[in-house]
């Protein structure tokens, strides 16, 4: 089992990754603080806690490499078979982003709601009853209550 | 019938739409106001800042007629609400309260907005800086304070409200005129330094004295001196480091202001408008409450003031804060 | 102190209009501490310029009321959608929601509201009987104790790790290393922000937190789903809601929960008076140290009813204590008090140790305001608990679309920010692989919440010292502090030998 499944090893390498790229800057900030001020400089702290970072990072890989990896995504077809959603409801929600960015935030939201409900297989009459109520009631609370403003 | 029906709103919607456009197009600023203006504070709800702008934007609806909303938008030093209303369409709608870090920002490094690119509204208030210490402390007046500080290098704390702050500025600029040495020690903000000093684990504060009126009031702290141009109206007794001796003054203020490019009839009327909100009681009220010294100066006056400021701070600040 | 001003005093409160403003107050603290990403002090903040209006025993009426519903209604999201309402019931998520996964969500919420009025009336007695003392002992802390109290918070990440240390501690450090993005503390150096301004502000908290319990949870269960198994499911739910009768904790377990609840009201009590110490980080210290005093520690963290009445108790039993300091010094220990001390200023009143004497009708008026609060918390608390459970038995695929919108807006809403609402939806995905993984996203979270406070508080502290490490055992409290942290590192440890021997 151990030598099929290597997500472990690539997300320990990832918190090294990370741990890397926070300790290069810190070097250049300064560990040693500057003469006026007393006591470690701005790179101390992400310096010590970018090590320990890597420290469990290759703890991660080691635990991996002898005991084999966790099993992240499991085998069951059914459940693969959901990543497509997952995939769809990213590329919603991305589309969501751009939408609000240049158009209207509740405008945004309603196709939102209406593309979630369609990928989750509810029927049109569902969804046109629940988008229009939630984003009516989104407006009425957040925007006559509470007086937030969501343009950008 | 549907069909007839479907002509109609089409024709409707278009009527409307040419309109509000002719509209526009003609006039602008007569009808300035055609929706909310909202105000951007930099920082979080329940500050000194944030109160003063609610006030104001509640007596601005008044005199313009429509609703006025007060949005929060904090970080970096203020700077992220600050540049959030810099990239904001310069049509009037969007107007930012102004603190004083506004000229200190680009000094700091911390962003490349200035107030250079913001049209000032008015300014509404200056806030003095006051070297503030324990009660039981040896010292009792400034030269003590600083005598002592001249025989112990370094030996005396002196909390401020953040690095890089005006408090933080105003007590570096004493430290220079007086040829002292602090050791300086930013806090999260001023509770906790007055905090600290209540605590005793620091010598002095220097914040605004309406940040240690309380303490003051209660006999806890003493206030050797004002850093600012004219005496305190918390503490109209003590004198300021100008009428003590040291060439020092520094102090924060706060304005509003609109993004540079806004046409000119809207910003007259919106400086017009705040010519009005400004003398109003309610916020001479609360400026008096909250400690604030009243101190309107009009736009162009404000603009000019804000640029002095810029210059002095861009040459102060990298003497001051030694990085 | 004196009873004829307390009756007195009394006879004021319980007027109609008095109820009514408390009552309205309560309601809507409800409302918005139950929406994740409003905050407590957005709800007071936004109350407080409309109560100048009013006499100040209503206007107060008003703002206690929403102050400590909002905070009781944090747990109430923290149960059914796994996001805290507000960052105080950040330790409620922990048991809160799987108790609500196992079915016992009407439970939950029973206990969330009984234990949060628990907390707030065992604050209220500290603060009448003992204000004067606490205040002077937590106004002492200096840096050197912060740091203390931090380092004491991020212990807890051992307990939140589930069943892998290594990988939780690996979360926790790369939490602390995020911390460090933004404005140094005491430099005002600009660090790891890619010269973007949004990353000059940091990485704040509550977007992240957002994102990886309520955005990570959904999309686990859209990748858990399986329409095969739909039937099934929602037979079990309908059997969980029909379960849902009971509310209110049975004898047995209230008995059980009595001492442990007691000891998080006091110690959160005394947390919340210090100046520069909120909700989140006593409700985190409480719950882990309930944990490894309980007899029941392995079920911290998969439901326990005992760490979620702790955890609900010690987020409420802050208010009391931050009060005291309030009343007692006129300092400011959060955002809310510092809005109070303002609306105090406008009806004339100035807090501190002045007050006591010049207003000290009003004080007391404060004091049984907090008490009635909390009464009318438990009366809408209850009466509404399992109602709030029930509309959450709604099918999933709808709560998944309810509770994405909600944390999108509620991301947004914490600083009207467009890229709070980007860091919520990277950290919602992340949140997800992570969770696939057996990576526990509570030690980032801790990480990144302490962060700040951890190195801010060290720094602050040598800086004070002009650079030597003394100043860390020469000060009696820290030193306390310390040896506790290490107690309870080393508790599991010491337990054991001790059992051997005996």
């Amino acid at each position: 089992m151990g030598n099929k499944l290597k997500a472990d090893i690539v997300v320990g390498f990832c918190f090294i990754f990370a741990a890397v790229a926070f300790f290069i800057p810190s070097l250049k900030l300064g560990i040693a603080g500057p003469e006026a001020i007393a006591g470690p400089g701005p790179g101390f702290f992400p310096a010590v806690c970018s090590c320990f970072t890597a420290f469990f990072g290759m703890w991660i890989i080691l635990d991996a490499v002898k005991k084999g990896s966790a099993d992240f995504f499991g085998t069951d077809q059914e459940q693969r078979s959901n990543f497509k959603i997952i995939a769809f409801v990213t590329a919603i929600f991305i589309l969501f982003v751009l939408i609000w960015a240049y158009a209207d935030f509740f405008v945004a939201t309603a196709l939102l709601c209406l593309a979630f409900n369609k990928a989750f297989g509810r029927s049109l009459k569902f969804n046109v009853i629940f988008t229009l109520g939630y984003v009516a009631l989104l407006y009425g609370v957040f925007v006559m209550l509470l007086d937030v403003q969501f343009d950008i | 019938m549907a069909n007839k029906y479907w002509k109609f709103v089409k024709y409707a919607a278009l009527s409307l739409a040419v309109g509000c456009f002719a509209s526009s197009a003609v006039n602008a600023a007569a009808k300035f106001p055609k929706k909310q203006v909202q105000i951007v504070v930099p920082y979080a709800p329940g500050g000194a800042s944030d109160t003063v702008a609610r006030i104001y934007g509640k007596e601005l609806e008044k005199e313009l007629g429509k609703p006025v909303v007060v949005v929060n938008r904090t970080g970096a030093s203020g700077a992220v609400g600050l540049e959030s209303v810099k990239n904001s369409k310069p049509d009037g709608y969007t107007m930012s309260y102004m603190p004083v870090e506004s000229t200190m920002i680009s000094a700091l490094g911390l962003s490349d907005i200035s107030s250079d690119d913001f049209t000032f509204v008015c300014r509404v208030m200056t806030i003095p800086a006051a070297i503030t210490v324990s009660k039981d402390a040896p010292w009792n007046t400034l030269d003590d304070f600083l005598k002592y500080a001249k025989e112990n290098p370094g030996k005396i704390t002196v909390g401020n409200s953040g690095p890089g702050s005006i408090w933080n500025v105003a007590a570096a600029s004493l430290e220079k005129a007086a040829g002292v040495k602090f050791t300086h020690v930013p806090f999260d903000g001023a509770a906790p330094a007055v905090a600290a000093l209540l605590g005793k684990n620091i010598s002095a504060v220097a914040v605004s004295p309406s940040e240690v009126k309380t303490n003051v009031d209660a006999g806890q702290f003493k206030v050797l001196a004002v850093i600012g141009d004219q005496h305190s109206s918390v503490v109209p007794d003590v004198k300021t480091t100008k009428e003590l001796g040291y060439d020092v003054s520094a102090m924060g203020w706060g304005g509003f202001a609109v993004p540079k490019g806004t046409p000119a009839d809207v910003f007259k009327i919106l400086n017009d408008a705040s010519a009005k909100v400004a003398q109003s009681e309610a916020l001479k009220k609360l400026l008096a409450e909250r400690g604030f010294e009243y101190a309107y100066l009009d736009g162009k006056d404000m603009d000019a003031f804000a640029k002095a400021q810029l210059a002095q701070y861009k040459e102060l600040i990298p003497q001051l804060i030694k990085k | 102190m004196d009873l004829s001003l307390w009756l007195s005093n009394l006879y004021n409160i319980l007027t109609p209009s008095v109820l009514m403003f408390n009552f309205a107050g309560v309601l809507i603290g409800v409302c918005i501490g139950a929406l994740p990403g409003l905050s407590a002090t957005m709800a007071v903040a936004i109350l407080t310029p409309i109560t100048f209006w009013f006499e100040p025993s209503c206007g107060f009426a008003m703002l206690i009321g929403v102050w400590n519903s909002s905070i009781f209604a944090g747990g109430i999201s923290a149960v059914l959608i796994n996001t805290p309402g507000t960052p105080a019931s950040i330790a409620s998520t922990f048991d809160g929601y799987q108790l609500y996964k196992q079915g016992r969500g009407g439970l939950a919420l029973g206990i969330n509201c009984i234990y949060s009025v628990m907390g707030g009336l065992i604050s209220t007695l500290f603060l009448i009987f003992l204000a004067f003392p606490i205040a002077s002992f937590t106004i002492s802390f200096g840096p050197t104790e912060y740091f203390m109290l931090a380092l004491f918070g991020l212990t807890m990440m051992i307990s939140v790790s589930e069943n892998n240390i290594v990988k939780g501690m690996a979360m926790g450090f790369a939490g602390l290393m995020l911390s460090c993005v933004g404005i140094d503390p005491l430099l005002a150096v600009k660090r790891f922000t890619m010269d973007t301004t949004a990353l000059v502000a940091g990485v704040s908290f509550l977007p992240v937190m957002i994102g990886m319990f309520g955005i990570g949870e959904v999309l686990n269960q859209i990748y858990e789903f399986k329409k095969s198994k739909e039937a099934e499911h929602m037979l079990m739910v309908k059997q969980a809601s029909s379960k849902l009768g009971r509310v209110t904790p049975t004898w047995k377990q209230f008995k059980a929960m009595f001492r442990p609840t007691v000891l998080a009201g006091a110690e959160s009590s005394v947390i919340g008076a210090i100046p520069a110490a909120g909700g989140d980080i006593a409700s985190i210290i409480c719950w882990g140290q309930a944990k490894k005093l309980s007899k029941h520690p392995e079920e911290y963290g998969k439901g326990s009813t005992e760490g979620f009445a702790v955890s609900c108790t010690a987020n409420n039993g802050v208010l009391g204590g931050a009060l005291t300091t309030m009343l007692t010094l006129g300092i400011p220990g959060d955002a809310v008090t510092a809005i109070l001390i303002g609306s105090l200023m406008m009806y004339g009143m100035q807090p501190g140790p002045k007050m006591f004497t010049e207003d000290a009708g009003f004080v007391i008026q404060i004091m049984q305001l907090m008490i009635l609060s909390n009464l009318v918390i438990i009366l809408v608390g209850l009466s509404t608990a399992k109602m709030s459970a029930k509309i959450l038995n709604a099918k999933p695929q709808t709560v998944w679309t309810v509770v994405t919108v909600l944390c999108i807006v509620g991301s947004y809403a914490l600083n009207n920010s467009f890229s709070d609402v980007l860091i919520m939806a990277v950290a919602g995905l992340a949140g997800f692989f992570f969770k696939r993984g057996g990576y526990a996203p509570g030690p980032f979270i801790l990480g990144l919440l302490l962060g700040g406070m951890l190195e801010s508080n060290l720094r602050r502290a040598l800086v004070m010292s002009h650079g030597s490490l003394m100043i860390f055992v020469e000060r009696p409290v820290t030193c306390v502090l310390l040896l506790l942290i290490v107690i309870t590192l080393f508790y599991p440890l010491i337990k054991k030998h001790i059992f051997r021997k005996a």
